[in-house]
């Protein structure tokens, strides 16, 4: 009587183990930031691609399989993101990477060629865009170099004093994130004849005042100014402009101009204008309604943003990338590349512009928006592209 | 040499060198009192921010509140600290007291961040962001108010020094440990005050930080690191030297950011207080206004 | 050294007894097959551990050893990172010999920062140090033609004898090599005249300077030798990481090298040891349970991370209030228990 009892416990038991154990799950590895110099970016991207997965993983999952987001949080120290790279590549065999900034994009960016795992980057930077370089290299929106080519385009527009060209300063931290988009800016402006009248450098790690770098950038008498720091530090120079009464007008990257702006630089921040690839949390587009069902349903004290969004943006992409890979029976980082190279046009519901990977051009859209702060929120101006030039890639 | 331009240059730059100063005279009051190096003073900034935004964003408390309460947790904060960490070295080389501010730091911004978190965190707006005029120069309010704190500090602090008994008892402690514990004196009172005292000051320091910025996060710790050139230029066992070696750095950062980075790109501004450090430790290591008797064998 | 008394002797001996020597023996066997067997990921931590060990070991030659506390040992791996790569790439010199050059070039700079401090009291070299890091610093990010700026250098392998050393089983052999011909040469150190010189300054300056002892010449002289080693731990970083940049060094580096010694133990070369190992692998074990239980508790996540800082703050703080021979104290209280009881 016992021993059945247990017989029978136990082959329930396995019978319910046996389909778990039977469902594959496919790898995937995580690196972010939470706790170092771009934590209070990093952080909520982080959260965006975690829910990501798990919606994605509720409702169908990838044709049945199960994604296992493997989270790192390597706090932007580069030794450390190398060898959690490589745990993923040998303990955890993982098929593609969810990666970050710029240290730890550029220190694996061979690595992955000679270990074939895709390598997504939350940074714009246009230098792992051309297939010929980075071969697997991604990321999910217009580069840096594109945002500011669409600002030029702009001012070209919005520039009315026929008597003279528009001058245009940019301000820029003094790292590889801060100078990605410089020369590319500068090669385009001379193009379209607008003038660079200045460079103004800010320190790379924290600084409380910038107003040294702005009383140099009103001597040269800039119209317009483009801001390629991220959101904090943006606020302190956007402070101190007002602070000078300066008249220039102020475009900031799609690392400034998030929802925080407003409530770090509060008045400095009105009619400042920014760039904006994924949109603002809660805009009325088609694909934004599931992360707001989701947010309310598991977050519902959270304040979510555009860094959030940007997070699911990034896992709905990859997640389509694996789908293709998977049905065409290639569930291998060779493959789910091949499969990234095959998406056309592929629509997130308006979260960001639609993604087109080929084997030749990583550019997923050169296209940004361009958003003003009216009233303290982010209000959509009006959509520019660059063009989509074959020398332009990696630049 | 266009005039206007250097009067905004040294206008911003003895306004920021005020905050330097705050920071820097709680430096002094530490090294003072103890020969300590407190590599821990950013920290302590940074706990003055941090928790009067909390008190005033959590608990809506008004700012005058929220100040006086900054004020007490930070000199609660700075005996704890003394009693702790400081008192069982008392008779410990000096590296040792230097080593434990050191773990000091990692410990209170490693707390901070844990409860805090990583984001930057906007700071209430405690003046009006209307600039003052001042000649052609605009100045943020929160500026003329650390101005305003770093002129009244000093006077009240050379008082209390001056003319108080436990101002007196302290710079006896400072001056010889031995004699000041014979008169009587309790050393371990001393101690614990200077830090209390030295916590305050930076705590200050850090609202009006917070306030000027808008926002606060984990890079105000970098204030730590900023006081020792200025301790260096004013010498680091004088008050007065750690307001004027704070104005006088405020001042070099501003004409190198002003004239200098534009020629090499950036970057003079923050590593001019540096080389001032190593020019004044070779050729005149008391600083301006430290006393001589501090830094030879 | 045969002519000392036999108690003096066995003071001064490498290894205190039969046990200790077949016990080191039988750990570096394990240490020396170790890429054979181990996981590419381990032997990176490994490969890491041993850089910091000699980072940490000419750290505690100046601090623990001769009672001068420096903020540069960031600045200096620096200094040695940047040297060999540009050795390299400019002169076509194999890297292998690049790297006792940079240790040199290291050391020579190092005694450059040391003359203005060295004269003054101890604290004051704290100071030059930290504002050597920031110059530092500023030219990495600035002198492009030699470090690359801010977009970096990529590091040309090493080879020998025709092979090329680019992964983490070769490098595994360079560095451990290194390691322990510098360990050696560290030992040797204290037990001679110039060591015990060190020791003496740091316990007592006036005594020493009485005896006779040219209390400027030492310093400089253990600065020297600091240097020379964090400038080799930073050019086997170089070799390691295949890329450098500004950003590869940071203050926390030199942070981190200063609580390896309190922790491992001042003044003590197993000392270094045990703090790099320590320091080394705890954030890679603490990381390892943050991922394990982000699945389950993603709050926690950005939590754990600060946690490890706690961590190490609090025991820097612990070790000197309590144990300031930190842990090599502990592990000859366990010897000693292990032997005598």
């Amino acid at each position: 009587m016992k021993i059945s009892r247990i017989m029978l416990t136990l082959s329930l038991l396995l019978s319910l183990a046996l389909p778990a154990m039977a469902a594959e799950t496919i790898k995937v590895g995580g690196l972010f930031d939470l706790t170092g110099a771009t934590a209070e970016v990093g952080k909520p991207f982080l959260e965006g691609v975690r829910d990501a997965v798990t919606y994605i993983n509720e409702n169908g999952g990838v044709n049945g399989k199960k994604i296992d987001l493997i989270t790192v949080d390597y706090g932007y120290k580069t030794p450390e993101a190398v060898a959690a790279y490589k745990k993923f590549v040998e303990q955890d065999k993982v098929i593609l990477i969810e990666g970050w900034g710029s240290g730890d994009t550029e220190a694996l960016k061979d690595q992955v060629i000679k270990d074939k795992i895709p390598y997504f980057s939350a940074g714009f930077t246009a230098h792992m865009n051309n297939p010929a370089k980075t071969p697997y290299n991604f990321f999910v929106g217009a580069s840096y170099s594109d945002q500011v080519r669409a600002f030029l385009q702009f001012v070209k527009k919005d520039f009315t004093d026929k008597s003279r060209k528009p001058r245009v300063a940019f301000i820029y931290p003094n790292n590889g994130f801060g100078k990605s988009p410089i020369e590319a800016g500068k090669l385009y402006a001379k193009e379209i004849d607008v003038d660079i009248v200045d460079d103004q450098v800010t320190p790379a790690t924290g600084f409380q005042d910038a107003t040294t770098q702005l009383l140099n950038m009103q001597k040269q008498g800039a119209d317009y100014a483009f801001i390629q720091n991220t959101v904090s530090w943006a606020s302190i120079i956007l402070k101190d402009a007002k602070k000078l009464g300066l008249k220039t007008k102020f475009f900031l990257n799609n690392y400034g101009m998030t929802e925080q702006l407003p409530a770090l630089a509060k008045e400095a921040a009105e009619g400042v204008y920014g760039m904006v690839t994924t949109v603002p949390y809660g805009s009325s587009v088609s694909g934004m309604k599931k992360i707001v069902d989701w947010h309310k349903k598991h977050h519902p004290g959270d304040n979510h943003n555009i860094l959030y969004v940007r997070g699911w943006t990034y896992a709905l992409t990859w997640a389509e990338g694996l789908k293709i890979a998977d049905r065409n029976k290639q569930l291998n980082g060779e493959g789910v590349k091949k499969a990234m190279e095959s998406l056309r046009n592929f629509d997130l519901g308006g979260l960001v512009q639609p993604v087109t990977y080929t084997s030749d051009d990583h550019r997923s859209s050169t296209k940004s928006a361009i958003y003003m702060i009216k009233g303290g929120k982010l209000t959509k101006v009006e959509e520019f592209e660059a063009p989509r030039k074959k020398e332009w890639l990696g630049l | 040499m266009d005039a206007t331009f250097l009067l905004q240059l040294v206008i911003n730059g003895l306004v920021v060198g005020s905050i330097y100063a705050l920071v820097a005279t709680g430096f002094v009051i530490i090294f003072k009192s103890s020969s300590a190096l407190n590599l821990a003073q950013g920290e302590f900034l940074m706990v003055g921010a941090y928790i009067s935004l909390h008190l005033m964003v959590s608990h809506k408390a008004p700012f005058l509140v929220a100040f006086l309460g900054t004020m007490i947790f930070s000199a609660l904060l700075g005996f704890l600290i003394e009693r702790v960490m400081l008192r069982p070295l008392l008779d410990s080389p000096v590296i040792s007291v230097i080593m434990v501010t050191l773990g000091l730091a990692s410990v209170l911004k490693a707390l901070l961040q844990m409860i805090f978190g990583s984001d930057t965190l906007p700071f209430p707006e405690i003046f009006p962001t209307v600039p003052v005029q001042i000649g052609p120069v605009p100045v943020s309010q929160g500026y003329l108010y650390s101005v305003a704190c770093v002129t009244i500090l000093l006077a009240a602090l050379s008082l209390f020094f001056k003319h108080t008994r436990t101002g007196l008892a302290m710079r006896a402690t400072a001056s010889n440990r031995q004699t000041a514990l014979s008169m009587g004196i309790s050393v371990k009172r001393m101690f614990a005050l200077s830090w209390g005292i030295a916590a305050m000051v930076s705590a200050i320091g850090g609202i009006l930080l917070g306030a000027i910025r808008g926002g606060i996060d984990m890079s105000l710790a970098h204030m730590g690191l900023k006081v020792l050139p200025v301790v260096i230029l004013g010498g680091m066992d004088s008050i007065a030297g750690a307001v004027l070696g704070g104005l006088v750095i405020g001042l070099l950062e501003s004409f190198c950011g002003g004239y200098l980075d534009p020629l090499v790109g950036g970057g003079v501004k923050e590593v001019a207080p540096y080389i001032a450090l190593v020019l004044i430790l070779m050729f005149h290591p008391s600083g301006l206004l430290g006393s001589k008797r501090i830094e030879r064998m | 050294m045969n002519t000392l008394p036999p108690q003096i002797r066995a003071d001064m001996a490498l290894f205190k007894s039969t046990a200790e020597r077949w016990a080191s023996i039988a750990f570096l066997a394990c240490l020396l097959t170790m890429p054979l067997y181990a996981s590419s990921y381990l032997l990176d931590v490994v490969n890491r551990i041993g850089i910091f060990v000699i980072a940490a070991l000419g750290l505690n030659i100046l601090t623990g050893f001769t009672g001068l506390i420096s903020l540069g040992n960031a600045a200096f791996m620096a200094i040695g990172a940047f040297g060999a790569t540009w050795l390299a790439t400019r002169t076509g010199l194999n890297f292998i010999f690049c790297i006792p050059l940079a240790g040199l070039i290291t050391a020579g700079l190092g005694m450059v920062v040391g003359i203005p401090s060295l004269r003054l009291r101890g604290l004051y070299l704290a100071m030059a140090t930290l504002a050597a890091h920031f110059i530092v610093e500023f030219l990495t990010v600035h002198w492009e033609s030699v470090t690359g700026g801010v977009s970096g250098r990529s590091v040309p392998p090493p080879s020998l004898a025709g092979i090329t050393l680019d992964d983490d089983r070769t490098l595994f052999y360079l560095i451990y090599t290194l390691v322990v011909l510098l360990l050696l040469f560290a030992s040797n150190l204290f037990r001679s005249r110039v060591g015990r010189a060190f020791i003496a300054i740091r316990d007592q300056e006036m005594s020493a300077s009485v005896m006779g002892i040219n209390v400027f010449r030492y310093k400089l002289t253990s600065f020297g030798i600091s240097s020379f080693y964090a400038g080799v731990a930073g050019a086997l970083m170089a070799c390691q990481a295949k890329i450098i940049s500004s950003e590869t060094f940071p203050i926390s580096i030199a942070i981190d090298s200063l609580a390896m010694i309190i922790i491992g133990g001042l003044g003590s070369i197993i000392g270094s040891i045990f703090g790099a190992v320590f320091l080394t692998v705890l954030p890679e074990l603490l990381r390892g349970a943050t991922t394990a239980l982000s699945g389950s508790f993603p709050a926690l996540t950005g939590k754990l991370a600060a946690l490890k800082d706690l961590i190490f703050g609090m025991l820097i703080i612990c070790f000197l209030i309590f144990e300031p021979h930190g842990l090599a104290a502990i592990w000859k209280r366990i010897k000693r228990m292990l032997a005598g009881g």
